[in-house]
């Protein structure tokens, strides 16, 4: 019986995972890691993360603002704008944290990739996050798995840092006079950007690591790819 | 036995050969696949040696067959699960002879465990059912050959 059920679980995962497989989803992927062209890619990716955690400031000071002025509602009402747009952009980073960790599976070798710092979080529970983090980088054995390592701990951060700021929103609404929950919430805005840079730095290192894969010694298939001006985002293209 | 021997040695020998295609560029995968092929291959053979009693017969057929087809099974799974893993862009071909042989060795299987259960009294019902999935998997490859990539 036992084989049986070995062979029926086997059969089950080949059908499910290889049969949803798609040749043409890898071959853009490939066309994307091959393209190297990794100084543009890493700024047009700096720059759209950037986009949404501006509104988000902006949005986060107008509330600041009304708050001074004790028009509470507003600044309340404005908390929960700016908390919106960070969950819908947290959202958006785990999406790209995943296509990063498959797309370095894919990478020949990764470049040494330093751990996330620690100093420059200002949330009590990010700092120590990326300390242990940083602890158990250093007992990884390979580049690839500390790369990876990486972009879980990012994942691992934003979504502290959203649970921070729905916390905040929700103590604001309840006591909107209170100074606590506005530090808070200024706190996590910069613990998001500060992950967000981490992602840009893990997206550069990933570029660097593709740009030297030895392209003569992959199949004819691939060989001729990444010759056309890169997507930043063919995740996006591909899984909408 | 024999006959059955030489086709158990062609199922391990399809899934090097196909691992060996697939990853023979992409150095740092193909270690791992050489590495655990090479070990399922070593286990698979000493523990047939091992179970294999001095004069074997057509009882000890259906008694270890199953578990010899599983253990090929998974040297194929493994093969496509390192495929989807590392994106590795294969012929479809190539994808529709894992995609359609491991369903039909696990009738397979099941139909050696069947034999076993039921006796050799129900082997014409049961070599119905065989031939029917192997014609299915074979009408699959033509089909898979037939399209354009």
């Amino acid at each position: 019986m036992i084989p049986v059920l070995l062979a029926a679980v086997a059969a089950a995962v080949v059908v499910l995972v290889l049969g949803r497989f798609d040749r043409n989803r890898a071959l853009r992927r490939w066309d994307f890691v091959l393209s190297g062209r990794a100084e543009t890619a890493t700024e047009a990716l700096r720059n759209r993360l950037a986009e949404d955690t501006e509104i988000a400031t902006h949005t986060y000071d107008l509330a600041l603002k009304r708050r001074a002025s004790l028009s509470y509602d507003e600044a309340v009402r404005l908390l929960a704008i700016a908390a919106d747009t960070i969950e819908e952009a947290a959202e958006d980073r785990q999406r790209r944290l995943r296509a990063l960790s498959v797309y370095a599976r894919m990478a020949e070798a990764i470049v040494p990739v330093a751990p996330v710092r620690p100093s420059q979080f200002k949330l009590a529970e990010t700092r120590s996050l990326t300390r242990i983090a940083q602890w158990l980088h250093e007992l990884l054995n390979s580049y690839q798995e500390r790369f990876r390592f990486r972009l879980t701990v990012i994942g691992f951060g934003i979504r502290l840092v959203v649970r921070s700021i729905r916390g905040s929103r929700t103590r604001a609404s309840i006591e909107p006079s209170h100074h606590e929950p506005y530090q808070t919430f200024g706190d996590s805005l910069h613990d998001f950007r500060a992950l967000d840079d981490e992602q840009v730095e893990s997206f550069r290192q990933l570029m660097r690591s593709a740009a030297a894969m030895e392209r003569d010694s992959l199949p004819d298939g691939l060989r001729t790819l990444g010759n056309e001006r890169p997507e930043i985002d063919p995740e996006k293209k591909s899984e909408k | 036995m024999v006959k059955q021997g030489i086709y158990d040695s062609l199922l391990f020998g399809m899934s090097l050969e196909l691992a060996i295609r697939t990853f023979a560029a992409f150095t740092g995968i193909a270690r791992l696949a050489r590495l655990f092929l090479g070990a399922a291959v070593a286990l698979s053979t000493t523990a047939i040696f091992l179970a294999t009693p001095p004069s074997p017969d057509y009882a000890s057929f259906v008694r270890f067959q199953p578990g010899i087809t599983a253990a090929g099974i998974w040297c194929l799974a493994f093969v496509g699960l390192l495929i989807v893993w590392y994106q590795i862009p294969v012929p479809a071909f190539t994808r529709a002879i894992i995609l359609g042989y491991v369903p039909y060795l696990m009738v397979f299987t099941v139909y050696t465990d069947l034999i076993t259960r039921l006796g050799w009294g129900a082997i014409q019902n049961l070599n119905l059912l065989n031939a029917v999935a192997y014609d299915a998997v074979a009408g699959y490859w033509v089909y898979s050959a037939w399209r354009k990539d």
